[in-house]
């Protein structure tokens, strides 16, 4: 018999695989398959005598010699023995026995033998298929953006004290918040833990935290329902952007917990190097030859970022590369292997590059990257012509990895880059701002800022800049048409400062970047202040709307310092979340607050108040007080961020 | 980036708050002339941009020679 539904997961059970597929109706059936792992080995002794052995070995179903590419540049080959077996067990014993024997050293340890095992079989995870416990069939293209959502049942669950949600089990809640796409649910835990009953979701995201506090209510619930539980804490994507990456990326979503976006990426590219035969060699660093100091100066630098000059900017369009830096990498062939190749035959230095990049082969970093760049534009277009929330998910999966591209490319134990290639990227981005902005200055322009990707010109026809962009550069797009823009001064050095701005989007709307109102850790009260005043100011449509507008504006910091004096904001309003470091040693605020609490609850998060006697508290219910000068000066801090009446 | 060295904007930054500093010691009229002279130091840091220093101090100088010879241009 065979059913038709989504895997959600897949486990290894000795030599089979415990499959779990949810059906259209949402229901989960388990079953076992048999999935065939792949062992290499780079051989320290003859290979035909590990050969022998192998072949010798009960687990293993096969076992042969294949040549493979050797990083860094792929141009060697070296001899490698390849196994298979049905057990992940008996897979991870040779690796070991080679190891301690040292007769081999198991390579193409990346990614997961159980994502690659599935990658071989083409079983996509969360892609629709028919299986059986002896064959399946994909029915969908894992790699097509334009799937329906898998039938999972998945809730987000959240614990509050107060207004805020919970940063440690020892705090205790007062009110449970379950919800998903199409429902919320709000009470006390045995309420919500019914309600889970009745739901049995399939996924569940919670933080740490708030788990360890349902399972000291509910010890058994974990074990009854089994749900899948991710960290949405530590998730940079919701339930649908995860759903994506564990398609694109053959990984079960559980898997996914705690993952970082390099991960994901990694993988796409490590599957594509088992494609093209390219060994993966953990540690394996592209190591940067021998440089003056001076060359580290001119090279090791970032993206273009100008300092603007502060003050309020008139009709102001803000053109944005498409996925710039990804772009760069696809377009000029950048990939580690790609960059200063001592065996390449056909070189070329593009403007900006301080590398010699090859283009006797296509890199498989500027490939995989390629391709989801291709994905990605895809999927915005039809975005923008649906307005579908499931592909805005999407998008943001994939830029998500887009991003992680890049600052991959330079990380040191970037399987598949190198601070040299990295150092191409940023030199030709810094080419591409610099060159644009000379253009756009000979068209009559004024360019007022630029940051990486982004360029800000003053000009009531934002068509006409883009088409002047896209003619003489990269891809881009409008991002934002500003009515005004207003950059403020930098408290200790009166400059401009490149990522904090705000303005009246022509649609009335407003931008911020970087000010308080859109700071994490900036008390709510604050935050509301600065926005109300901000709002005020996003009426004004010329001029001289704006001169008015902007006296009201002030005046609303000056009643928030009345009510803040007479003690009329409530406490909790007046909290400061740090996500902290846990290597710091500084004597910031924070870290005074959180001594304050045991270590045993401590995790990466703390909020605190300004107490009376001047000294970080971490927040509980029992706070009344508050530092009221502290505020004050805060609530100045926000008012210097407006333009001086 | 910035495994060695500070950003060169950062370090830009760092130099023009030290002159500030300096400034601010200066008598009252002398002080308005060096603020004049700094005014516009964004348009010199941007220059920068795909030019590299050794010295922070080089940005500065180029910065008070450009507003010299702007200043002279004028009368």
């Amino acid at each position: 018999m065979s059913i038709e539904g989504y895997v959600l997961d897949v486990k290894p059970a000795r030599d089979r695989a415990l499959i779990r597929i949810i059906d259209s109706s949402g229901y989960m059936h388990k079953l076992y398959y048999r999935l065939k792992y792949y062992g290499y080995l780079l051989p320290r002794i003859d290979p035909l005598i590990i050969l022998r052995n192998l072949l010798g070995v009960e687990d293993v179903i096969d076992a042969w010699i294949e040549e493979w590419f050797l990083p860094p540049y792929y141009e060697k080959t070296a001899r490698i023995i390849v196994f298979t077996t049905y057990s992940l067990e008996a897979l991870n014993e040779i690796n070991h026995i080679s190891i301690v024997k040292n007769i081999a050293e198991p390579v193409n340890t990346y990614p997961d033998p159980l994502v690659e095992a599935l990658w071989r079989s083409k079983l996509s995870v969360s892609t629709l298929i028919r299986i059986s416990s002896y064959y399946f069939e994909t029915l969908e293209d894992p790699y097509d953006p334009f799937y329906s959502e898998p039938p999972y049942r998945y809730v987000y669950l959240r614990m509050y004290k107060g207004n805020s949600r919970i940063y440690t089990h020892v705090m205790g809640f007062d009110k449970v918040v379950a919800e998903n796409h199409d429902l919320v649910v709000e009470g006390g835990i045995d309420k919500i833990v019914d309600y889970l009953y009745v739901m049995k979701p399939h996924i569940i995201y919670m933080s740490l935290q708030e788990k360890i506090l349902l399972q000291q209510h509910y010890p058994e619930l974990f074990d009854e329902l089994k749900p899948i539980w991710i960290d949405d804490t530590q998730t940079l994507i919701n339930h649908q952007g995860l759903v994506y990456w564990s398609r694109l990326s053959y990984t079960p979503i559980r898997m996914l917990n705690y993952t970082t976006i390099g991960k994901v990426l990694t993988t796409l590219e490590a599957l594509r190097a088992r494609k093209r035969k390219y060994l993966v060699v953990k540690g394996h660093g592209r190591r940067e030859p021998w440089r003056s100091l001076r060359s580290l100066i001119e090279y090791d630098r970032g993206g273009a970022v100008f300092t603007p000059k502060p003050g309020l900017y008139w009709n102001i369009c803000q053109i944005d590369y498409n996925s710039l830096y990804p772009t760069i990498i696809s377009k000029y062939n950048i990939s580690g292997e790609t960059i200063d190749n001592p065996y390449c035959n056909n070189n070329y230095r593009p403007e900006g590059s301080p590398h010699l990049i090859c283009i006797d082969k296509k890199g498989l970093v500027s490939e995989v990257l390629g391709e989801l760049v291709e994905l990605r534009n895809r999927i915005k277009e039809a975005r923008q012509a649906t307005d579908n929330p499931e592909y805005e998910a999407r998008e943001k999966a994939l830029k998500w990895i887009l991003v992680s591209g890049f600052g991959y490319l330079g990380y040191r134990n970037s399987l598949f880059g190198s601070i040299m290639a990295h150092e191409t990227v940023t030199g030709i981005a810094r080419n591409t701002l610099l060159k644009i902005k000379s253009i756009l200055e000979k068209h009559g322009y004024r360019v007022i800022h630029g940051i990486i990707d982004s360029i800000f010109v003053e000009s009531c026809n934002c068509e006409e800049v883009l088409k002047i962009v896209n003619k003489y550069s990269l891809p881009a797009k409008i991002e934002a048409e500003y009515t005004w823009l207003y950059i403020p001064p930098a408290k200790t050095t009166g400059l401009g400062t490149a990522n904090k701005y705000y303005g009246r989007l022509r649609n009335g709307r407003l931008k911020i970047k970087g000010i308080m109102a859109v700071r994490n850790n900036t008390p709510p009260y604050i935050k509301e202040t600065q926005l109300k005043a901000l709002e005020i100011l996003a009426e004004a449509k010329t001029p001289e709307e704006f001169r008015e507008k902007l006296i009201e504006a002030h005046r609303v910091f000056e009643k928030a310092v009345d009510d803040l004096m007479n003690k009329r904001v409530e406490p909790w309003k007046l909290t400061i979340t740090i996500n902290t470091k846990s290597n710091s040693t500084r004597n910031t605020p924070w870290r005074k607050a959180m001594m304050k609490i045991p270590v045993i609850t401590r995790n990466n998060q703390i909020v605190y108040i300004m107490s009376k006697n001047e000294e970080p508290e971490p927040y509980t219910d029992n706070i009344e007080d508050y530092d009221v000068e502290y505020y004050v000066e805060l609530l100045m801090r926000a008012k210097q961020e407006l333009p001086h009446i | 980036m910035g495994r060695t060295t500070p950003s060169h904007r950062m370090a830009l930054i760092r130099e023009y708050s030290r002159i500030k500093k300096l400034i601010e010691e200066l008598p009252e009229d002398e002080k308005r002339i060096w603020l004049e002279i700094l005014n516009g130091f964004e348009d010199t840091m941007n220059l920068y941009n795909n030019v590299v220093f050794s010295d922070p101090i080089e940005p500065m100088i180029i910065h008070v020679l450009r507003k010299l010879v702007q200043w002279c241009r004028e009368k």
